[in-house]
Parts: structure tokens; sequence; C-alpha cells
């Protein structure tokens, strides 16, 4: 490695852990790295303008953003969590089991795990912690747990960065993420089963079978939702970017028109909070286009490949080697900076190896959901965490048999490609 | 804030109008981002005419939400960070740690702007490929980005004790 690289490298380590921001400090690495190697300083304004121009499918990120933030503004997450008490509220641990098939109901809406968290994800922590029913780190660790659906339904916006850095086809990565963001939720549901029997929780009125048209009408309009968004991209109608924009109309017109749950103050409201998610995960895209260009100059990806070349795995020994790696870094890393800066490094190594491109993309991001949770970085640890006040240490305790039950989902979808590929395949992707 | 100094209220209000001012703006650049892709697709499906300059219109408004949200909307301590090292120290070694942190980012940020200057100035005749706007001024947003990344810096490092960002946000 050049001196310019150690450089880069140890301003961002630095920055990052004096707790300064990490896109920035991304960037402030990318600025170490030209100045140490004698080159142009304005390359790193270069390398980011030029390369945010030139990425449509990015912009499908703040549509997701925007659609999602809609949604939990209006009574949409209320008229979910309704449908699914009529469904699975009537079980032991009955409100744990809709927490989760909310969530799966929302992630056909949104592509972020945060969204998930702070929209439904508190609307059910407040209620099943409503006089102490459930333990407050419970409720707090299931709604955790269940919002990592978010981004493995489509839509997902860490896989349209996947998609960007493997030119793989968004439409394909979202399906390849239906079947096992399902068996995701199958696995905390069996969890809660067990855990609600173990310490006797709560079981609710059930809600008569009969009503069930009436509370589903109530939630058809959200929930056609993610028919509209596939449909979209799947007939060739929409590019991703344009079908977000769809989503995030369909999300408007919903919480206006038809909920009237949305005034003019609250939609300027809504625009601005939009902006600012956007450009904190922007300013982390902006800080992998320089690190990237870094890493390509100093030619890391090749050095890469042949590290992995010499090892001589199989396509079965490159994923768990791959997979253990990401479970580590994510402890560590960033979501968005992990997408964008290292998983380019592994995208050839895993074609040469004769990985299908689509489950790795799949795999990888549900392996980045497992990092959302584990400590020290795990971003809705904290984010949880800040809103319900409830410590660190409290949830992860709670969160371990869920951990444990999204690894072996993890370890079942690397044993099993068919289980990511076989929607994909029905609808004719063939790599 | 009582123990301010004198004018520090009135400071504080103007600090707030600027704000909700900046809100505004995001909320309108983040309508033009919404919109051109709105007609985008009603162009291409209602009227079977797509047109180039709604996509470039898209990205430049993408561009600007970016930067013109980190500069404007987002305080330094809203950005996703890692709490590993810091709170394992007193709170008036935190205060220096934090600030040595962004001490070395303002530094950088610092380095940067003579050469994103210059950049700015060579392709300042440049002009985007549909709409035919100018490079430079379409891009500008980043030279103003990264002074505000700077000047945040500064009232981080100067901020008065006792208002360091709490644990874990």
């Amino acid at each position: 490695m050049s001196f310019a690289l150690w450089a880069m490298l140890g301003v961002f380590a630095g920055i990052v852990l004096l707790r300064g921001p990490i896109g920035l400090a991304m960037i402030a690495g990318g600025v170490a790295y030209l100045g140490a190697s004698g080159q142009d300083l304005g390359l790193a304004a270069e390398q980011i303008l030029n390369s945010l121009l030139g990425s449509f499918v990015l912009i499908a990120v703040p549509m997701f953003i925007f659609a999602a933030n809609v949604m939990n503004s209006g009574t949409i997450s209320e008229r979910i969590f309704a449908f699914a008490h009529a469904l699975v509220g009537r079980f032991r641990g009955g409100l744990a089991q809709v927490n989760v098939v909310a969530s799966v109901i929302f992630s056909g809406m949104s592509g972020s795990a945060i969204a998930d968290a702070v929209g439904p994800g508190m609307v059910e922590i407040e209620v099943m912690s409503r006089d102490g029913r459930y333990p407050r780190a419970f409720a707090v660790a299931v709604s955790a747990a269940s919002a990592t659906i978010g981004p493995i339904i489509p839509p997902s916006i860490p896989m349209l960065l996947y998609a960007l850095v493997s030119g793989t086809s968004v439409g394909a990565l979202f399906l390849g993420g239906v079947l096992p963001g399902i068996v995701m939720a199958a696995a905390m549901m069996l969890v809660i089963a067990w855990v609600a029997r173990r310490r006797n929780f709560p079981v609710e009125a059930a809600v008569p079978w009969r009503e069930l048209p009436r509370i589903l009408g109530h939630s058809i309009l959200p929930l056609l939702m993610p028919v509209v968004l596939l449909g979209g991209i799947y007939s060739g109608a929409f590019t991703a970017t344009e079908a977000a924009a769809v989503a995030a109309l369909y999300a408007l017109a919903l919480a206006v028109f038809v909920y009237r749950a949305l005034d003019w103050k609250g939609l300027v409201g809504i625009l601005a909070e939009s902006t600012r998610a956007t450009a904190m995960v922007g300013i982390i895209i902006c800080g992998a286009f320089v690190f990237n260009y870094a890493l390509a100059a100093e030619q890391v990806p090749a050095r890469v490949a042949e590290w992995f070349a010499a090892l001589e795995l199989g396509p079965l020994g490159f994923l768990v080697v791959a997979n253990l790696v990401f479970l580590a870094l994510g402890c560590l890393l960033d979501t968005t900076c992990l997408l964008l800066v290292l998983v380019p490094l592994l995208v050839p190594v895993a074609r040469a190896v004769g990985v299908d491109l689509v489950h790795f993309g799949v795999v990888i991001v549900v392996n980045m959901m497992i990092g959302l949770l584990t400590p020290p970085y795990g971003v809705l640890l904290f984010v949880l965490s800040g809103l319900t006040g409830t410590p660190v240490k409290a949830i992860v305790r709670e969160l371990a048999p869920f951990l444990l039950a999204l690894a072996a989902v993890l370890a079942l979808l690397v044993l099993a490609p068919s289980l990511v590929l076989g929607l994909p395949r029905l609808a004719g992707y063939a790599p | 804030m009582a123990s301010g100094p004198p004018g520090a209220h009135q400071r504080g209000e103007v600090v707030e109008k600027l704000k909700r001012w900046a809100d505004f703006a995001a909320a309108a650049l983040f309508s033009v981002l919404f919109l051109a892709l709105v007609v985008q697709v009603v162009r291409r499906f209602v009227f079977d005419a797509p047109a180039a300059w709604t996509e470039e219109l898209a990205a430049i408004a993408f561009l600007w939400v970016i930067f013109w949200g980190a500069a404007f909307t987002l305080p330094l301590d809203a950005h996703a960070a890692v709490d590993v090292i810091v709170p394992r120290f007193s709170p008036p070694w935190r205060r220096v740690l934090y600030a040595l942190g962004l001490a070395g980012l303002a530094l950088c940020f610092l380095w940067m702007l003579p050469g994103t200057a210059d950049y700015l100035a060579f392709i300042v005749r440049e002009r985007t490929p549909v709409l035919g706007w100018p490079l430079g001024i379409v891009y500008s947003v980043f030279l103003v980005f990264a002074v505000m990344v700077i000047v945040r810096c500064l009232a981080g490092i100067a901020r008065p004790a006792g208002r360091e960002p709490p644990p874990g946000a």
C-alpha cells in the first residue's frame, strides 16, 4: 500500500474514531489521498459531482425516502397495524406477532429499515408497552428486528446501491428479496412464539373473522402499492427511479386526497425532512465516490481479486468468507459505506468463482441488515434507543434470539440460492 | 439562555428565521426533484412524448438537494457517526477529542477549497447537455457546502461547554 492510501485511511479512521461524521470523514480522507499523492485537489469535487450527475438510478433513493415519510405522516401506519392485528393478534404474544406482520406489509412500501423503525415500529412499541403488557426493551427489540425486513422485501434502498455498483438488474434484485423477506418474518415469528410461551406473554381479544373484509377495505389502498411498484418495474413500463417517483406520488395521493391526513404545512415539513435524510445518505455516497477513485487508482480491486484467487475458494467457500467478513465489518461500519466501497471489490471475485450476482446481492443486503442491529455501530439500536429512552444494552439482550434467527436465515440463503433466484427466474431473469 | 451575552437572544431569533428559510428552500428543491420525475412519467405514459430535460433537471435537483441539505439543514451531530471511543472519557476530555476530530475535518475541507474553486472556474464555460445550463453554476453548490462544513466545524469547536451532542445520537 502506498503512503497516500495510508494517509487516506488514517485521516478517515482518525476523524471517525473522534466521533466525526462518517460521510464527511470519507471526503476528508479522499482529500488527504489526493494531497499526499500530489494530485490536483479539485479532483475530489470533479469525481463527486460528475458521478452524482451520471447516476440516474440513485435518484430513486430520495423518492423512496419521501414515500416512506409520507406514509409515516398519514394514518397509513395505523391502518396497516389494524389489518395485521386482525390477522395475528389472537395468538400468544399477539402484539409482537402483529409487529412483525405490520413490518412485512410496510416493507412493500418502504425501502429503508430506519423508516420502518421510526414509523410503524414506534407505533407498535407504544401499543406493546402500554399498561406494561410487554417489557419495553422486548418491544423495542421486536421493532428493531422486524424493521430489517424493510429493505429485503422490495422496494429497497440498499439493493439500489448494490445494483449501481454491480450492474445487476434492480427488478431482479427486488424480486429476489421477496421470499427471503418472508422467510425472515417467519423465523422471527417462531422466535416470538417460543419466547411468548416461555415468558407467558398476553393474548389479545381476537378480532372476529367476519370483521376482516371491513378492515381489509380500510387498508387495501396502501397494500396495493407494492403491486404498482413491482408491476411497473417488471413490465418494463418504468425505470426504478420512475417507479420510485410513482410510489411517492401514490403515497401522497392517499395521504392528501383519500385519508386527508396531510395539510400544506405538514407537506413542507415532510419535504424538508426528506431533504435532510437524502443529504445524510448522499454525503456518504459522495465519500464513497472519492474513496473508490483512490482505491481504483491504487489498483486495490485487482489485489483483492488476486488475494481471493490465491485462496482457491469455490462459490460456497467464497460466500461463507464474504459473509463472515461483512458480519464483522457490519458491527463497525455504515451500510451505505460498505455497500459502495467494499462490496464492489468483491463483485468481480463473486463473478469469477461463479456466484450469481443477484444471489450475492440479496445475501449481502440481508447480512448488512444484521449489521444494523449489532453493537457498537448498529444504526437501528441508536435510533430506537434515542427515541424510546431504552438503553442499548437492554435492547441487545432482548435481541439475542432474533439475531440468531436472522443468522440462521442468512446461512439458509447462502446454502439455497433458489430461495433468492426462484422468483426472478420465474419472471424471466437469466444471468 | 439567561447567562448569554446581551444580543444573544436576538441573534438566536435571526438564526431560527434563517433555519426556517433554509428548510423552505430545501423543501422547494425537493419539490423540483419530485415534480421533474412526475412530469417525466406523465409525458411518457399520457402523451407518449418523453423529454430529455426532465431527467437532467431531476439529476441537477438531486445534486442541490444533497449539498444544500447538507450545508444548511443538517447539523454535524445529525450525520451518521460512530460513538465507540469518545464516551469512555470524562466530559472535558470528550469535548477536546470531539473538537480535535472537527479540526481535522475542517483542515481537510479548507485544503480542498482552492482546488475546488479552480475546478469550478475551469468548467464555467461548459454547459449541461440538454438544458444548456452553465455547469460552473450547477456545481457551485458544492463549494457552498464545503465552506459551510468548515463553518459548522468551527462552530462545533467553539460550542459553549455543556452543550456536547448527546451520546449515541
